[in-house]
């Protein structure tokens, strides 16, 4: 790789051991996929809870303190494994809750936002059309790549702040336009798409693609950026997408060809019975199976999926013996207090969860058996850590399991 | 057992090490994937799923999975429950932002091949003993 006088400065330690370090993994990182070069990034997006950075990722961090590190370019960080404020409540064990604070220490003191979210783009993190970033967590990299077009690789655990700290990274896969051209198209052919459609959708084109890139027809053009998050979370938890192109919606393929005038290698349709097919794939629990917990708020919720909760559950409260959880982004809550939609909820029996999410934190303390969720990203993943059945349902489904008229 | 042979490849991470093959013909995850406890392979859709990779040549065609896997395998690394050498068709970022930072954190050299002249996942086999050498990108299957 070709590096400049300035990234040898960063590599020989002249900027500090932080920094030498960080270097060394962009280099060793860089030539191990033959990168020529490293490129300026505008900003990052870093993981930053306990459940998966382990021991390991505490030491990496705290490493990089001691060496001086700070970021060089604006920096957000994915959520907690813990609710700082309300982590017993939520049964967290104090040696685990004590893990993520020395993370958290670690990761302020860097200068990172303490954002805690995983929907960076809704604000403190929003990229321009064509920026180069270096983003970590599969559900923000899809988006960031897709619905804004900035550009991003799937940027793993270590290189994400060692980006953050040099502002670079090799410029690879994504970064490069001849990469970023769709080779798979997917004909939906389903006119009245609901909210739960679009994770499951999502989950349809991510087990597909393997690692090429989709391109979707038929998505209408009054979708929202949340059913835009909820489909690129599915798609990428179903799968490894961290790009797809919408036909006349996002940029990369409303201005230009998304194909780059190449016929589609394969094209699927789908209809309404794959998705149905799809739906109740996801769903693990048989229906006999009494349901312990209703959780929503993967990815984080926005205000306006907050807003659409809330008038829902009006006259409505939580059953007796019954656990309903609602994660959102900091933003979201305090924004939900102001509109004053938070306290009724709460009580009426919500419990609301901030800057972490059930499917990173140690929900399995409680020993649910059966969870239910209208979020694909969580069906899939919750199952991995947790060892519970689920059941996918749309929101309203999930509230009228977890809740009663009142 | 395989026929005793070097292969040549591209070295990615440097360091010397000899172990007994496990092969993943599927791609591979460390993120729930692999234990970092004790070694185990714990992804249910893992046809390793059972095995354990502590001390082994671990040998699948590429990585995959959360971008969470790079923690995922540091941490076995760091309690010594890594594989002693990997040797990859194509490695990617996940699997060699681990092993580098296993050197720079813990100073454990473990080294990681690809791009094998010969298609290593048909040649290796289970149960075969391996030299994977990271500084000049050769693997030998000993015995």
């Amino acid at each position: 790789m070709i590096l400049t006088d300035e990234e040898k400065a960063y590599r020989d330690g002249q900027y500090g051991e932080a920094k030498r370090l960080a270097m060394e993994l962009l280099i060793g990182v860089g030539d191990s996929f033959g990168a020529q070069r490293l490129i300026p990034v505008s900003s990052v997006h870093i993981l930053g809870h306990y459940g998966s950075l382990h021991q390991a990722g505490i030491d990496f961090l705290e490493r990089l303190v001691s060496g001086g590190g700070q970021c060089e370019v604006p920096t957000t960080v994915d959520p907690s494994s813990i609710d700082y404020d309300r982590w017993e409540q939520f049964k967290v064990p104090r040696e685990y809750m004590e893990q993520q604070r020395r993370l958290q220490v670690a990761v302020e003191k860097l200068g990172v936002i303490p954002s805690w979210s995983c929907t960076p783009y809704h604000s403190l993190n929003v990229p321009r059309f064509g920026q180069n970033v270096a983003w970590a967590e599969s559900s923000a990299i899809v988006y960031a790549n897709s619905v804004i077009g900035a550009r991003t690789n799937r940027t793993p655990f270590g290189l994400d702040i060692s980006a953050a700290l040099t502002g670079r990274i090799a410029e690879t896969g994504l970064y490069l336009d001849e990469n970023r051209r769709g080779t798979l198209l997917y004909d939906i052919q389903i006119n009245d798409l609901d909210d739960l459609d679009y994770p499951t959708l999502g989950a349809i084109v991510g087990s597909r693609s393997g690692s090429k890139i989709p391109v979707i027809k038929g998505l209408p053009l009054t979708v929202t950026n949340d059913q835009l998050k909820c489909f690129g979370a599915g798609a990428a938890s179903a799968g490894a997408v961290a790009l797809y192109h919408a036909l006349g919606i996002t940029p990369e393929a409303k201005y230009e060809d998304p194909f780059g005038g190449k016929e589609p290698e394969q094209v699927h349709v789908i209809t309404r019975a794959e998705l149905d097919e799809m739906e109740a794939q996801i769903t693990t629990a048989t229906p006999d199976q009494k349901i312990d917990m209703v959780t929503m708020g993967c990815p984080l919720l926005s205000i306006e999926e907050m807003k659409a909760i809330y008038h829902k559950m009006k006259n409505r409260r939580v059953k007796q013996g019954m656990h309903f959880w609602i994660y959102l982004t900091q933003e979201t809550y305090d924004l939900g207090k102001r509109l004053g939609i938070i306290e009724p909820l709460e009580s009426s029996g919500v419990w609301f969860s901030t800057r972490t999410c059930a499917t990173i934190s140690p929900v399995k303390t409680w020993g649910f058996s059966h969870v239910m969720t209208n979020s694909a990203k969580c069906a899939l993943v919750v199952p991995s850590e947790h060892n519970v059945k689920i059941t996918y349902a749309d929101t309203d489904a999930c509230i009228r399991t977890a809740t009663e008229e009142q | 057992m395989s026929e005793k042979r070097t292969i040549r490849g591209r070295g990615v991470t440097p360091g010397s090490a000899t172990g007994e093959a496990v092969v993943s013909e599927a791609a591979f995850m460390f993120a729930h994937g692999v234990e970092p406890k004790n070694g185990d392979v714990i992804d249910i859709r893992s046809p390793l799923l059972g095995e354990n990779v502590k001390g082994k040549v671990l040998i699948f065609p590429f990585g995959k999975g959360s971008t969470t896997g790079s923690a995922w395998f540091l941490e076995a690394i760091r309690q010594g429950n890594g594989p002693c050498a990997v040797i990859n068709v194509e490695t990617e970022p996940i699997i060699a932002t681990a092993l580098i930072l296993g050197r720079l954190l813990y100073d454990r050299r473990i080294p990681l091949v690809d791009r094998l002249e010969a298609d290593i996942l048909t040649v290796a086999r289970k149960g075969d003993t391996i030299t994977v050498n990271g500084d000049t990108g050769e693997v030998a299957i000993v015995s």
